[in-house]
């Protein structure tokens, strides 16, 4: 009995789960409100973080837990709905946890112009791996 | 009625003048442990295979046997041995270098008292006059046969048993004086009782067991309580108490007893016992041939199990067939 | 005794299995295998220049390697009895078998033992995985050009 009661008091404790609220983070240029816009209207994400420069928009989402089974299906609407939004800029939005950490990176690191394109190269040039 | 069905009556007094019996480490815990002649620290040397080590317990235990009996491997006409591995290539081997003429027998857990009944003819029939006799298992030997890799992580059920590693041979001669006499043998029959799970060795080898009982006091006209113990071989906890519940008309009580389900004692890690040739083997020529040297028991019925499936007879969803080997010993009682 | 009989008292001697403890058990065993496997992946990501999408290639290996040095020492089979499917589940179970095997048939050589024998165990789930890799792809692929599903 003892031991019936010792395996399921640890089964309680490992079966915690936690949710956390994220505070969005969008660097450079003024267009961020557009931006906001589209993604805050999104019900399937926690929170997003965001790169902008002339030619290129970055977005890593934190999708919800229980919404990651249709990452892919969330990931090219909200492309699509960007695109519209920003034709002259190249859009890449992804779900992936490094690309998040990558662009927060950046915006930490508040880089401006020649590095911010050379940062925004590298992300992008990650995100297209493979292997 | 003896000398029918099976059942044989040795007139001709053959007698177990010594035993060697030679165990693994992981039988230092056996509650026999003190009547075993030597426990090895090793199941196998660094540079031996498993099988390689199986021969070299089967080696030393016939030579231990030989030396207690005052006797000389030179002087042993027959070697008749078994053990579980295909081709029964311990044996053969050990008989290599033992150099004694060889019989082989197979019925997997069974060969021990098979090994004996076969010594005795020869002997009764005055076709020879010294036997060496006996069987021998070895843990990963037959694990890795007959079951998974060594290491594998399956998850082993409660009704399973734990193949032992050891090695119990007996020299057996006509009329020695002080020894235990094998007056009567029951050879087995082949009884399938329909079960098809090897983990649960148990349940396919009781009704073999039945059977052999059952015959044997039929055609001596003995009961089970004329006996000091009637021991089986390999059946484990739970087999033994399904072979009880079988029994229950007849008060079997204490005297009905198991080898495999004492030989680890009460460790849960065995699960529900001990198996295989080594078991019966070294139970019998070890604890019961000590108690009935020192008088504590003077007569007695050893039945060695044996579950008759290969690794191949099971994949094809064959059934279980078992058989089981009885032999009586006396000890007469000197003034 | 007649083989009805015989049955029934097999079956009441036999000990219950205790379903519910074992499925927790499993239940913990094999998610502390797998947390275990998503803080391999974290280290690989945040140390290394990996995306979630291909850490997962050093992740398994890892937890390969992980189960080599478990079954090579003896320890593995003792967390097996334990959780039972929870360990042979996972991707350290397959490592496990193929590892045991390896281990085993040294006896026979490198050629013949070795590489004959590892895939002993682990073979089915290799066979049985392809196949049904392949036939659900193509199951998609038709399902795909009549128009029911898009890729």
């Amino acid at each position: 009995m003892k031991k019936v009661m010792y395996v399921v008091l640890l089964f309680l404790f490992i079966t915690a789960c936690s949710n956390t609220e994220e505070k969005e983070n969008i660097y450079s240029e003024s267009d961020s409100t557009q931006l906001e816009q589209v993604l805050k209207k999104q019900e399937s994400i926690n929170g997003f973080k965001s790169v902008m420069d002339k030619n290129d928009l970055l977005v890593a989402l934190d999708i919800k837990r229980m919404k990651r089974f249709q990452m892919e299906k969330i990931t090219t609407k909200i492309t699509k709905e960007l695109e519209e939004k920003f034709p002259n800029k190249e859009v890449m939005v992804t779900g992936d946890l490094k690309i998040k950490w990558e662009i927060e990176k950046v915006i930490d690191q508040q880089l401006k112009e020649d590095k911010l394109v050379e940062a925004i190269e590298k992300i992008k040039s990650l995100s297209k791996e493979e292997t | 009625m003896v000398n029918t069905t099976g059942t044989l009556q040795f007139m001709g007094k053959p007698s177990i003048v010594s035993t060697g019996v030679i165990v693994g480490p992981m039988e230092k815990q056996s509650p026999f442990a003190d009547s075993f002649d030597e426990i090895l620290p090793l199941e196998n040397e660094p540079n031996e295979t498993y099988e390689q080590a199986n021969t070299r317990y089967i080696e030393k235990a016939c030579s231990v046997a030989v030396k207690k009996g005052h006797e000389k491997l030179e002087n042993v006409d027959v070697f008749i041995g078994g053990d579980l591995i295909n081709q029964l290539s311990p044996t053969n081997f050990a008989a290599r270098q033992l150099s004694i003429p060889l019989l082989g027998v197979f019925s997997a857990c069974a060969s021990s008292m098979e090994s004996i009944i076969l010594g005795c003819l020869l002997l009764e029939s005055g076709n020879a006059k010294s036997i060496l006799a006996g069987a021998s298992s070895h843990h990963p030997a037959v694990e890795r046969q007959f079951r998974y890799p060594l290491e594998y992580g399956a998850q082993k059920p409660k009704t399973a048993q734990w193949t032992v590693t050891a090695a119990g041979f007996a020299l057996l001669q006509k009329q020695a004086k002080s020894a235990p006499i094998i007056s009567h043998a029951t050879i087995g029959r082949v009884v399938d009782g329909k079960q098809t799970n090897p983990l649960h060795m148990g349940a396919a080898m009781a009704p073999a067991a039945r059977d052999t009982i059952e015959r044997h006091l039929t055609n001596t006209n003995s009961k089970m309580a004329d006996y000091d113990i009637i021991m089986t071989g390999d059946l484990g906890k739970i087999g033994l108490s399904i072979l009880k519940e079988m029994f229950q008309d007849e008060d079997s009580g204490v005297i009905l007893q198991d080898a495999g389900a004492q030989f680890y004692g009460e460790d849960s890690f065995f699960n529900a016992g001990a198996s295989g040739a080594g078991c019966s083997a070294a139970a019998f020529f070890s604890h019961i041939y000590g108690q009935l040297k020192k008088g504590v028991f003077s007569r007695v019925l050893l039945v060695a199990t044996g579950a008759l499936l290969s690794p191949l007879t099971f994949q094809q969803g064959e059934t279980i067939p078992c058989i089981a080997h009885a032999i009586e010993c006396r000890m007469e009682k000197r003034g | 005794m007649d083989q009805k009989q015989f049955e029934k008292i097999v079956d009441e001697q036999n000990p219950k299995t205790p379903l519910l403890v074992n499925m927790l058990k499993a239940f913990l065993v094999g998610g502390i295998i797998c947390t275990i496997g998503q803080l391999i992946t974290f280290f690989y990501m945040r140390f290394f220049s990996f995306t979630e999408k291909t850490a997962a290639g050093p992740t398994v290996a890892t937890m390969v390697f992980i189960a080599m040095i478990l079954t090579g020492t003896g320890l593995y089979k003792k967390i097996s009895q334990f959780g039972g499917a929870g360990s042979a589940v996972p991707v350290t179970g397959f490592g496990n078998a193929v590892i045991s095997a390896s281990m085993e048939h040294r006896t026979e050589g490198y050629v013949l033992g070795v590489g004959g024998n590892m895939f002993k165990l682990a073979g089915s789930v290799i066979v049985f995985g392809v196949l049904s890799a392949f036939i659900v792809a193509l199951i998609k692929t038709i399902l795909v050009k009549m128009g029911v599903i898009s890729w």
